[in-house]
Protein backbone atom coordinates (compact mmCIF):
# COMPACT_ATOMS: atom_id res chain seq x y z
CA UNK A 1 0.00 0.00 0.00
CA UNK A 2 1.20 3.50 -0.74
CA UNK A 3 2.02 5.59 2.30
CA UNK A 4 0.06 8.70 3.05
CA UNK A 5 2.25 11.71 2.45
CA UNK A 6 2.09 15.20 3.91
CA UNK A 7 0.36 17.96 2.02
CA UNK A 8 1.75 21.41 1.13
CA UNK A 9 2.09 20.81 -2.56
CA UNK A 10 2.88 24.45 -3.40
CA UNK A 11 5.93 24.74 -1.18
CA UNK A 12 6.99 21.24 -2.14
CA UNK A 13 6.76 22.17 -5.80
CA UNK A 14 8.86 25.31 -5.37
CA UNK A 15 11.38 23.33 -3.37
CA UNK A 16 11.66 20.74 -6.09
CA UNK A 17 12.14 23.37 -8.74
CA UNK A 18 15.14 24.62 -6.81
CA UNK A 19 16.41 21.15 -6.06
CA UNK A 20 16.09 19.61 -9.49
CA UNK A 21 19.13 17.70 -10.63
CA UNK A 22 21.18 20.61 -11.84
CA UNK A 23 22.90 19.00 -14.76
CA UNK A 24 22.23 18.62 -18.43
CA UNK A 25 21.81 14.86 -18.06
CA UNK A 26 18.18 15.20 -17.06
CA UNK A 27 17.55 16.68 -20.50
CA UNK A 28 17.38 13.27 -22.09
CA UNK A 29 13.82 11.92 -21.72
CA UNK A 30 13.66 11.39 -17.97
CA UNK A 31 11.30 8.89 -16.42
CA UNK A 32 9.96 9.49 -12.92
CA UNK A 33 8.15 7.03 -10.68
CA UNK A 34 7.26 6.65 -6.98
CA UNK A 35 8.36 3.59 -5.01
CA UNK A 36 6.33 1.66 -2.41
CA UNK A 37 6.68 4.50 0.10
CA UNK A 38 6.09 7.28 -2.44
CA UNK A 39 9.73 8.27 -2.68
CA UNK A 40 10.36 9.56 -6.18
CA UNK A 41 12.92 7.97 -8.49
CA UNK A 42 14.31 9.38 -11.68
CA UNK A 43 15.91 7.41 -14.53
CA UNK A 44 17.37 9.05 -17.59
CA UNK A 45 19.89 8.53 -20.33
CA UNK A 46 22.95 10.67 -20.01
CA UNK A 47 22.93 13.55 -22.46
CA UNK A 48 26.59 12.84 -23.00
CA UNK A 49 25.61 10.97 -26.10
CA UNK A 50 28.88 9.20 -26.65
CA UNK A 51 28.61 7.61 -23.22
CA UNK A 52 25.05 6.27 -23.47
CA UNK A 53 24.65 5.75 -19.77
CA UNK A 54 21.39 5.07 -18.03
CA UNK A 55 21.41 6.82 -14.67
CA UNK A 56 19.15 6.81 -11.63
CA UNK A 57 18.58 9.35 -8.88
CA UNK A 58 16.24 9.36 -5.90
CA UNK A 59 14.54 12.29 -4.20
CA UNK A 60 15.38 11.60 -0.56
CA UNK A 61 15.30 13.79 2.52
CA UNK A 62 14.62 16.90 0.49
CA UNK A 63 17.28 16.49 -2.18
CA UNK A 64 18.31 14.37 -5.13
CA UNK A 65 20.85 11.66 -4.43
CA UNK A 66 23.93 11.38 -6.62
CA UNK A 67 23.38 9.56 -9.93
CA UNK A 68 23.81 5.79 -9.86
CA UNK A 69 24.84 3.99 -13.03
CA UNK A 70 22.13 1.54 -14.12
CA UNK A 71 23.61 0.52 -17.44
CA UNK A 72 26.25 1.54 -19.92
CA UNK A 73 26.50 0.58 -23.59
CA UNK A 74 28.99 2.64 -25.60
CA UNK A 75 27.84 1.24 -28.94
CA UNK A 76 24.07 1.38 -28.49
CA UNK A 77 21.26 3.49 -27.09
CA UNK A 78 19.29 2.94 -23.89
CA UNK A 79 16.01 4.79 -23.53
CA UNK A 80 12.32 4.58 -22.65
CA UNK A 81 13.01 3.53 -19.05
CA UNK A 82 10.14 2.51 -16.80
CA UNK A 83 10.21 1.61 -13.10
CA UNK A 84 8.12 -0.10 -10.45
CA UNK A 85 8.83 -1.23 -6.90
CA UNK A 86 7.43 -4.21 -5.05
CA UNK A 87 6.06 -4.03 -1.50
CA UNK A 88 9.55 -4.78 -0.10
CA UNK A 89 11.05 -1.82 -1.90
CA UNK A 90 12.90 -3.76 -4.61
CA UNK A 91 12.97 -1.67 -7.75
CA UNK A 92 12.54 -3.18 -11.21
CA UNK A 93 13.81 -1.12 -14.11
CA UNK A 94 13.02 -1.94 -17.74
CA UNK A 95 14.23 -0.05 -20.77
CA UNK A 96 14.68 -0.31 -24.53
CA UNK A 97 18.17 -1.17 -25.70
CA UNK A 98 18.89 -0.35 -29.32
CA UNK A 99 21.94 -1.93 -30.89
CA UNK A 100 22.48 -1.33 -34.59
CA UNK A 101 18.84 -0.44 -35.18
CA UNK A 102 17.47 -3.49 -33.34
CA UNK A 103 15.42 -2.69 -30.22
CA UNK A 104 15.13 -5.16 -27.35
CA UNK A 105 14.00 -4.90 -23.73
CA UNK A 106 16.47 -5.06 -20.87
CA UNK A 107 15.89 -5.14 -17.12
CA UNK A 108 17.71 -4.70 -13.87
CA UNK A 109 16.63 -5.10 -10.24
CA UNK A 110 17.83 -3.07 -7.27
CA UNK A 111 17.12 -3.84 -3.63
CA UNK A 112 15.72 -1.35 -1.15
CA UNK A 113 19.22 -1.03 0.30
CA UNK A 114 20.67 -0.12 -3.09
CA UNK A 115 22.33 -3.41 -4.09
CA UNK A 116 21.92 -4.66 -7.64
CA UNK A 117 20.18 -8.03 -7.50
CA UNK A 118 20.10 -8.97 -11.18
CA UNK A 119 20.75 -7.84 -14.71
CA UNK A 120 21.19 -5.94 -16.84
CA UNK A 121 19.74 -8.67 -19.01
CA UNK A 122 17.60 -9.02 -22.07
CA UNK A 123 14.46 -10.97 -21.30
CA UNK A 124 12.42 -10.87 -24.51
CA UNK A 125 12.76 -12.99 -27.63
CA UNK A 126 15.12 -11.42 -30.15
CA UNK A 127 12.64 -11.52 -33.03
CA UNK A 128 10.98 -8.19 -33.81
CA UNK A 129 11.37 -4.63 -32.58
CA UNK A 130 10.35 -4.01 -28.95
CA UNK A 131 8.98 -0.60 -28.01
CA UNK A 132 7.13 1.39 -25.32
CA UNK A 133 7.60 -0.75 -22.20
CA UNK A 134 5.39 0.25 -19.28
CA UNK A 135 5.61 -1.09 -15.72
CA UNK A 136 2.94 -0.90 -13.06
CA UNK A 137 2.51 -2.21 -9.53
CA UNK A 138 -1.15 -2.92 -9.02
CA UNK A 139 -3.00 -2.29 -5.80
CA UNK A 140 -2.88 -6.03 -5.14
CA UNK A 141 0.92 -5.84 -5.25
CA UNK A 142 1.50 -7.52 -8.61
CA UNK A 143 4.04 -5.97 -10.96
CA UNK A 144 3.01 -5.99 -14.61
CA UNK A 145 4.84 -5.02 -17.75
CA UNK A 146 3.18 -4.07 -21.03
CA UNK A 147 5.10 -3.54 -24.25
CA UNK A 148 4.72 -3.60 -28.00
CA UNK A 149 6.53 -5.91 -30.40
CA UNK A 150 6.23 -6.43 -34.14
CA UNK A 151 7.58 -9.98 -34.00
CA UNK A 152 4.34 -11.18 -35.67
CA UNK A 153 4.77 -8.78 -38.63
CA UNK A 154 2.69 -5.91 -37.23
CA UNK A 155 2.82 -4.42 -33.73
CA UNK A 156 1.05 -6.32 -30.95
CA UNK A 157 0.67 -5.70 -27.23
CA UNK A 158 2.24 -8.16 -24.78
CA UNK A 159 1.93 -8.61 -21.02
CA UNK A 160 4.07 -10.29 -18.44
CA UNK A 161 4.30 -10.10 -14.66
CA UNK A 162 7.33 -10.20 -12.42
CA UNK A 163 8.31 -10.93 -8.85
CA UNK A 164 11.69 -11.16 -7.19
CA UNK A 165 11.03 -14.74 -6.15
CA UNK A 166 9.49 -16.04 -9.36
CA UNK A 167 11.11 -13.83 -11.97
CA UNK A 168 9.21 -13.32 -15.22
CA UNK A 169 5.99 -15.16 -15.98
CA UNK A 170 5.16 -16.49 -19.44
CA UNK A 171 4.52 -13.79 -22.01
CA UNK A 172 0.90 -13.22 -22.93
CA UNK A 173 -0.25 -11.74 -26.24
CA UNK A 174 -3.12 -9.37 -25.46
CA UNK A 175 -4.06 -7.91 -28.82
CA UNK A 176 -5.47 -9.70 -31.83
CA UNK A 177 -2.78 -11.28 -33.97
CA UNK A 178 -3.78 -9.58 -37.22
CA UNK A 179 -2.14 -7.43 -39.89
CA UNK A 180 -2.95 -4.12 -38.16
CA UNK A 181 -0.83 -2.38 -35.53
CA UNK A 182 -1.72 -2.31 -31.82
CA UNK A 183 0.19 0.44 -30.06
CA UNK A 184 0.39 2.77 -27.02
CA UNK A 185 -0.33 0.35 -24.18
CA UNK A 186 -1.36 1.69 -20.78
CA UNK A 187 -2.95 0.58 -17.54
CA UNK A 188 -6.27 1.74 -16.24
CA UNK A 189 -8.56 1.08 -13.32
CA UNK A 190 -12.18 0.96 -14.31
CA UNK A 191 -14.85 1.13 -11.64
CA UNK A 192 -17.84 -1.14 -12.17
CA UNK A 193 -21.44 -0.34 -11.19
CA UNK A 194 -21.01 -2.08 -7.82
CA UNK A 195 -18.11 0.16 -6.91
CA UNK A 196 -15.26 -2.32 -7.18
CA UNK A 197 -12.42 -1.84 -9.63
CA UNK A 198 -11.06 -3.80 -12.56
CA UNK A 199 -7.49 -3.34 -13.69
CA UNK A 200 -7.37 -3.26 -17.48
CA UNK A 201 -4.69 -3.01 -20.10
CA UNK A 202 -5.69 -0.58 -22.83
CA UNK A 203 -4.14 0.09 -26.19
CA UNK A 204 -4.89 1.66 -29.55
CA UNK A 205 -5.82 -0.89 -32.20
CA UNK A 206 -5.93 0.01 -35.89
CA UNK A 207 -8.89 -1.33 -37.77
CA UNK A 208 -9.23 -2.30 -41.42
CA UNK A 209 -10.46 1.18 -42.34
CA UNK A 210 -7.23 2.69 -41.05
CA UNK A 211 -8.53 4.30 -37.87
CA UNK A 212 -7.21 3.69 -34.37
CA UNK A 213 -9.66 2.92 -31.58
CA UNK A 214 -9.23 1.90 -27.97
CA UNK A 215 -9.19 -1.80 -27.14
CA UNK A 216 -8.74 -3.42 -23.72
CA UNK A 217 -8.43 -6.60 -21.70
CA UNK A 218 -9.13 -7.06 -17.98
CA UNK A 219 -6.10 -8.14 -15.95
CA UNK A 220 -7.51 -8.13 -12.41
CA UNK A 221 -11.15 -8.04 -11.36
CA UNK A 222 -13.21 -7.14 -8.27
CA UNK A 223 -10.57 -5.04 -6.55
CA UNK A 224 -11.91 -3.40 -3.42
CA UNK A 225 -10.31 -0.07 -2.62
CA UNK A 226 -10.71 1.50 0.79
CA UNK A 227 -11.05 5.24 1.13
CA UNK A 228 -7.67 5.25 2.91
CA UNK A 229 -6.09 3.59 -0.12
CA UNK A 230 -7.71 6.04 -2.48
CA UNK A 231 -6.53 8.99 -0.36
CA UNK A 232 -3.03 7.61 -0.16
CA UNK A 233 -2.90 7.09 -3.94
CA UNK A 234 -4.24 10.56 -4.51
CA UNK A 235 -1.63 12.12 -2.23
CA UNK A 236 1.17 10.21 -3.88
CA UNK A 237 -0.10 11.29 -7.29
CA UNK A 238 0.18 14.92 -6.19
CA UNK A 239 3.76 14.42 -5.19
CA UNK A 240 4.46 12.66 -8.46
CA UNK A 241 3.00 15.65 -10.28
CA UNK A 242 5.15 17.99 -8.20
CA UNK A 243 8.26 16.18 -9.36
CA UNK A 244 7.15 15.51 -12.92
CA UNK A 245 5.99 19.01 -13.76
CA UNK A 246 9.30 20.83 -13.25
CA UNK A 247 11.08 17.97 -14.98
CA UNK A 248 8.75 18.33 -17.92
CA UNK A 249 9.35 22.08 -17.97
CA UNK A 250 13.07 21.55 -17.84
CA UNK A 251 13.37 18.76 -20.36
CA UNK A 252 10.35 19.28 -22.60
CA UNK A 253 9.08 15.76 -22.01
CA UNK A 254 8.96 13.25 -19.20
CA UNK A 255 7.90 9.63 -19.07
CA UNK A 256 5.40 9.07 -16.30
CA UNK A 257 4.27 5.84 -14.74
CA UNK A 258 0.81 4.58 -15.43
CA UNK A 259 -0.42 3.86 -11.94
CA UNK A 260 -3.96 3.42 -12.97
CA UNK A 261 -6.44 5.60 -11.22
CA UNK A 262 -7.83 8.73 -12.79
CA UNK A 263 -5.96 10.91 -10.32
CA UNK A 264 -2.74 9.60 -11.79
CA UNK A 265 -3.80 9.91 -15.38
CA UNK A 266 -4.73 13.54 -14.95
CA UNK A 267 -1.03 14.23 -14.48
CA UNK A 268 -0.50 13.36 -18.11
CA UNK B 1 -11.02 34.85 -98.65
CA UNK B 2 -7.31 34.68 -99.34
CA UNK B 3 -4.93 32.49 -97.47
CA UNK B 4 -3.37 35.60 -95.94
CA UNK B 5 -6.71 36.65 -94.58
CA UNK B 6 -7.46 33.16 -93.29
CA UNK B 7 -4.35 32.97 -91.13
CA UNK B 8 -4.26 36.64 -90.12
CA UNK B 9 -6.70 36.43 -87.25
CA UNK B 10 -5.17 33.41 -85.51
CA UNK B 11 -1.69 34.89 -85.94
CA UNK B 12 -2.81 38.14 -84.42
CA UNK B 13 -4.39 36.32 -81.56
CA UNK B 14 -1.24 34.36 -80.90
CA UNK B 15 0.91 37.48 -81.15
CA UNK B 16 -1.37 39.37 -78.84
CA UNK B 17 -1.36 36.54 -76.34
CA UNK B 18 2.43 36.31 -76.36
CA UNK B 19 2.70 40.03 -75.86
CA UNK B 20 0.27 39.78 -73.01
CA UNK B 21 2.17 36.91 -71.43
CA UNK B 22 5.39 38.84 -71.79
CA UNK B 23 4.17 41.51 -69.38
CA UNK B 24 1.99 39.54 -67.04
CA UNK B 25 -0.44 36.73 -66.77
CA UNK B 26 -3.51 38.13 -65.12
CA UNK B 27 -4.88 36.42 -62.05
CA UNK B 28 -7.96 35.31 -63.93
CA UNK B 29 -5.82 33.42 -66.43
CA UNK B 30 -3.38 31.91 -63.94
CA UNK B 31 -3.98 28.28 -63.11
CA UNK B 32 -4.60 27.61 -59.44
CA UNK B 33 -2.34 25.07 -57.78
CA UNK B 34 -4.11 23.60 -54.77
CA UNK B 35 -2.03 21.85 -52.16
CA UNK B 36 -2.89 20.31 -48.80
CA UNK B 37 -0.06 20.22 -46.29
CA UNK B 38 -0.56 17.60 -43.60
CA UNK B 39 1.55 16.76 -40.60
CA UNK B 40 2.78 17.84 -37.19
CA UNK B 41 4.41 20.99 -35.83
CA UNK B 42 6.93 20.96 -38.69
CA UNK B 43 4.02 21.44 -41.05
CA UNK B 44 2.31 23.93 -38.75
CA UNK B 45 5.49 26.01 -38.86
CA UNK B 46 6.25 26.03 -35.13
CA UNK B 47 9.53 27.67 -34.17
CA UNK B 48 11.19 27.00 -30.84
CA UNK B 49 14.46 28.57 -29.90
CA UNK B 50 17.17 27.20 -27.65
CA UNK B 51 15.41 28.75 -24.64
CA UNK B 52 12.23 26.85 -25.57
CA UNK B 53 10.32 30.00 -26.56
CA UNK B 54 7.63 29.04 -29.05
CA UNK B 55 6.42 31.26 -31.89
CA UNK B 56 4.03 30.55 -34.75
CA UNK B 57 4.19 32.11 -38.23
CA UNK B 58 1.66 34.79 -39.19
CA UNK B 59 -1.74 33.23 -39.77
CA UNK B 60 -0.97 30.12 -37.72
CA UNK B 61 -2.73 29.80 -34.37
CA UNK B 62 -0.89 29.58 -31.04
CA UNK B 63 -3.03 27.31 -28.85
CA UNK B 64 -2.69 24.93 -25.89
CA UNK B 65 -1.58 21.50 -27.09
CA UNK B 66 -4.31 19.06 -28.04
CA UNK B 67 -2.34 15.82 -27.88
CA UNK B 68 -1.07 15.53 -24.33
CA UNK B 69 1.03 18.68 -24.44
CA UNK B 70 -0.41 21.47 -22.33
CA UNK B 71 2.13 24.01 -23.55
CA UNK B 72 1.23 26.62 -26.16
CA UNK B 73 1.94 25.26 -29.63
CA UNK B 74 0.97 25.95 -33.25
CA UNK B 75 -1.94 24.68 -35.33
CA UNK B 76 -2.44 25.36 -39.02
CA UNK B 77 -6.23 24.99 -38.81
CA UNK B 78 -6.47 25.20 -42.60
CA UNK B 79 -4.76 28.60 -42.91
CA UNK B 80 -4.07 29.45 -46.57
CA UNK B 81 -0.52 30.17 -47.76
CA UNK B 82 0.55 30.56 -44.13
CA UNK B 83 3.07 28.60 -42.14
CA UNK B 84 6.79 27.96 -42.21
CA UNK B 85 7.64 26.45 -45.60
CA UNK B 86 4.19 27.16 -47.02
CA UNK B 87 4.87 30.86 -47.52
CA UNK B 88 8.13 30.10 -49.33
CA UNK B 89 6.39 27.50 -51.47
CA UNK B 90 3.57 29.93 -52.26
CA UNK B 91 6.11 32.53 -53.34
CA UNK B 92 7.94 30.04 -55.55
CA UNK B 93 4.69 29.02 -57.22
CA UNK B 94 3.57 32.63 -57.67
CA UNK B 95 6.92 33.43 -59.26
CA UNK B 96 6.08 31.14 -62.14
CA UNK B 97 2.63 32.68 -62.58
CA UNK B 98 0.50 30.04 -60.97
CA UNK B 99 -1.87 30.95 -58.17
CA UNK B 100 -1.05 28.92 -55.08
CA UNK B 101 -3.64 27.83 -52.60
CA UNK B 102 -1.76 25.94 -49.93
CA UNK B 103 -3.73 24.94 -46.86
CA UNK B 104 -1.92 24.27 -43.62
CA UNK B 105 -3.06 21.28 -41.61
CA UNK B 106 -0.13 21.04 -39.26
CA UNK B 107 -1.08 19.69 -35.83
CA UNK B 108 1.64 20.16 -33.23
CA UNK B 109 2.26 17.01 -31.23
CA UNK B 110 0.50 14.73 -33.70
CA UNK B 111 1.90 11.29 -34.48
CA UNK B 112 1.14 9.26 -37.57
CA UNK B 113 -1.63 7.33 -35.79
CA UNK B 114 -3.30 10.67 -35.00
CA UNK B 115 -2.89 11.69 -38.64
CA UNK B 116 -4.93 8.65 -39.62
CA UNK B 117 -7.83 9.83 -37.49
CA UNK B 118 -7.69 13.31 -39.02
CA UNK B 119 -7.02 12.31 -42.60
CA UNK B 120 -10.58 12.10 -43.84
CA UNK B 121 -11.40 15.63 -42.71
CA UNK B 122 -8.09 17.02 -43.93
CA UNK B 123 -8.09 15.33 -47.33
CA UNK B 124 -11.63 16.46 -48.09
CA UNK B 125 -11.00 20.04 -46.94
CA UNK B 126 -9.86 21.44 -50.28
CA UNK B 127 -11.93 20.27 -53.26
CA UNK B 128 -9.85 20.05 -56.41
CA UNK B 129 -6.54 19.81 -54.55
CA UNK B 130 -3.83 18.32 -56.72
CA UNK B 131 -1.11 17.58 -54.18
CA UNK B 132 -0.87 16.47 -50.56
CA UNK B 133 2.43 17.07 -48.79
CA UNK B 134 2.80 14.52 -45.98
CA UNK B 135 5.30 15.01 -43.16
CA UNK B 136 4.93 12.80 -40.10
CA UNK B 137 7.02 10.73 -37.72
CA UNK B 138 8.80 13.24 -35.49
CA UNK B 139 6.37 12.66 -32.62
CA UNK B 140 6.33 8.92 -33.23
CA UNK B 141 10.06 8.97 -32.59
CA UNK B 142 9.51 10.61 -29.21
CA UNK B 143 6.69 8.20 -28.34
CA UNK B 144 8.85 5.24 -29.34
CA UNK B 145 6.50 3.92 -32.00
CA UNK B 146 7.99 1.11 -34.09
CA UNK B 147 9.28 1.55 -37.62
CA UNK B 148 6.77 -0.94 -38.98
CA UNK B 149 3.80 0.96 -37.55
CA UNK B 150 5.00 4.40 -38.70
CA UNK B 151 5.50 3.17 -42.25
CA UNK B 152 2.20 1.31 -42.19
CA UNK B 153 0.37 4.45 -41.03
CA UNK B 154 2.00 6.60 -43.71
CA UNK B 155 1.12 4.00 -46.33
CA UNK B 156 -2.55 4.21 -45.37
CA UNK B 157 -2.45 7.99 -45.83
CA UNK B 158 -0.63 7.78 -49.18
CA UNK B 159 -3.12 5.22 -50.48
CA UNK B 160 -6.05 7.32 -49.32
CA UNK B 161 -4.62 10.39 -51.07
CA UNK B 162 -4.22 8.42 -54.30
CA UNK B 163 -7.70 6.94 -54.03
CA UNK B 164 -9.07 10.49 -53.84
CA UNK B 165 -7.31 11.38 -57.10
CA UNK B 166 -4.57 13.53 -55.59
CA UNK B 167 -0.81 13.18 -55.76
CA UNK B 168 0.94 12.41 -52.47
CA UNK B 169 4.42 13.68 -51.74
CA UNK B 170 5.97 11.92 -48.76
CA UNK B 171 8.73 13.48 -46.68
CA UNK B 172 11.57 11.98 -44.67
CA UNK B 173 11.60 12.91 -40.99
CA UNK B 174 14.08 15.65 -40.19
CA UNK B 175 16.51 15.46 -37.29
CA UNK B 176 15.89 15.73 -33.55
CA UNK B 177 19.24 16.44 -32.00
CA UNK B 178 17.75 17.08 -28.58
CA UNK B 179 18.05 13.39 -27.89
CA UNK B 180 20.14 10.77 -29.66
CA UNK B 181 17.45 8.13 -29.13
CA UNK B 182 14.84 10.23 -30.91
CA UNK B 183 17.27 11.14 -33.67
CA UNK B 184 18.22 7.53 -34.16
CA UNK B 185 14.58 6.50 -34.50
CA UNK B 186 13.75 9.27 -36.95
CA UNK B 187 16.78 8.25 -39.04
CA UNK B 188 15.41 4.72 -39.25
CA UNK B 189 11.96 6.03 -40.19
CA UNK B 190 13.62 8.10 -42.93
CA UNK B 191 15.37 5.02 -44.32
CA UNK B 192 12.04 3.20 -44.46
CA UNK B 193 10.28 6.15 -46.12
CA UNK B 194 12.96 6.41 -48.83
CA UNK B 195 12.69 2.73 -49.60
CA UNK B 196 8.91 2.81 -49.61
CA UNK B 197 8.81 5.85 -51.92
CA UNK B 198 11.16 4.18 -54.37
CA UNK B 199 9.32 0.86 -54.34
CA UNK B 200 5.83 2.38 -54.53
CA UNK B 201 6.52 5.16 -57.01
CA UNK B 202 5.63 7.88 -54.52
CA UNK B 203 7.12 11.35 -54.92
CA UNK B 204 9.69 11.95 -52.19
CA UNK B 205 10.96 15.11 -50.52
CA UNK B 206 14.09 13.90 -48.74
CA UNK B 207 14.21 16.68 -46.17
CA UNK B 208 16.45 14.76 -43.79
CA UNK B 209 19.14 14.19 -46.39
CA UNK B 210 18.95 17.79 -47.62
CA UNK B 211 19.44 19.24 -44.15
CA UNK B 212 21.62 16.58 -42.58
CA UNK B 213 25.09 18.05 -43.13
CA UNK B 214 24.51 21.38 -41.39
CA UNK B 215 21.43 20.78 -39.30
CA UNK B 216 22.44 23.58 -36.96
CA UNK B 217 21.75 26.07 -39.76
CA UNK B 218 18.37 24.57 -40.60
CA UNK B 219 16.64 24.26 -37.22
CA UNK B 220 15.09 27.00 -35.14
CA UNK B 221 17.45 26.51 -32.20
CA UNK B 222 15.80 23.60 -30.39
CA UNK B 223 17.33 20.90 -32.58
CA UNK B 224 13.94 19.79 -33.86
CA UNK B 225 11.86 22.47 -35.56
CA UNK B 226 12.75 24.24 -38.78
CA UNK B 227 14.19 27.73 -38.93
CA UNK B 228 13.91 30.05 -41.95
CA UNK B 229 16.59 28.21 -43.93
CA UNK B 230 14.97 24.88 -43.13
CA UNK B 231 11.59 26.19 -44.33
CA UNK B 232 13.15 27.50 -47.51
CA UNK B 233 14.91 24.20 -48.19
CA UNK B 234 11.76 22.17 -47.56
CA UNK B 235 9.72 24.50 -49.78
CA UNK B 236 12.29 24.06 -52.53
CA UNK B 237 12.19 20.26 -52.20
CA UNK B 238 8.42 20.25 -52.50
CA UNK B 239 8.56 22.72 -55.39
CA UNK B 240 10.90 20.42 -57.27
CA UNK B 241 8.72 17.38 -56.49
CA UNK B 242 5.62 19.14 -57.79
CA UNK B 243 7.53 19.59 -61.04
CA UNK B 244 6.68 23.13 -62.14
CA UNK B 245 10.29 24.19 -62.08
CA UNK B 246 12.57 24.99 -65.03
CA UNK B 247 16.28 25.46 -64.78
CA UNK B 248 17.50 28.54 -63.00
CA UNK B 249 15.52 31.65 -62.17
CA UNK B 250 14.97 32.66 -65.79
CA UNK B 251 14.08 29.11 -66.71
CA UNK B 252 11.52 28.97 -63.95
CA UNK B 253 9.76 32.05 -65.22
CA UNK B 254 9.93 30.95 -68.84
CA UNK B 255 8.61 27.48 -68.17
CA UNK B 256 5.94 28.93 -65.94
CA UNK B 257 4.87 31.36 -68.62
CA UNK B 258 4.77 28.66 -71.24
CA UNK B 259 2.84 26.38 -68.93
CA UNK B 260 0.40 29.14 -68.04
CA UNK B 261 0.02 30.01 -71.73
CA UNK B 262 -0.61 26.39 -72.66
CA UNK B 263 -3.22 26.13 -69.94
CA UNK B 264 -4.82 29.31 -71.24
CA UNK B 265 -5.00 27.87 -74.76
CA UNK B 266 -6.36 24.60 -73.48
CA UNK B 267 -9.04 26.40 -71.55
CA UNK B 268 -10.27 28.36 -74.59
CA UNK B 269 -13.56 27.24 -76.11
CA UNK B 270 -13.13 25.42 -79.42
Amino acid sequence: MLDKRPQGAGLFFIGLLLLLPNNSSAEAAPSVSPDHSCQMHLVYRSAEQEQNQLLQQQYKAGKWTDPILVHSNPTGLSYGATMASDIDGNILLVWVENNGGVSQLMYRVKSDSGDWLSGPRQFTASKGEKTTPLLMRSISGEIYLLWVSDENASDDVFLVNWSLAEGWSDTQLLSANNAFPDIRPRFDYVQDIEGSYNLVARWQARSEDGIYASDQLIIETDLELTSAQLTSIDNCSKELASVALPLAIQSGFVHLPQLGLDSYQRIN
Amino acid sequence: MTLAHAIKKPLMLILFSFLLSGFAVSASFAQEVKIITFGDSLTAGLKRDASKNVTCPDGVALEPGRFGDSRMVCYGNGAVNAGGYQTDLATAISDIYFTPKIVNYGFSGMSTDGMLSQRSAVLSSLPGAQYVLILGGANDAVAGISRSTVLSNLTVIVNDVRNRGMIPIITTVTRNTRDAAFDSRSALYADDIRQYAANSNVLLADARAAMLPVWGDFNSGDGLHLGPLGDQTLANLYFQSIGLVGTGAAGKKTSGLIAAYMLLLLNQPP
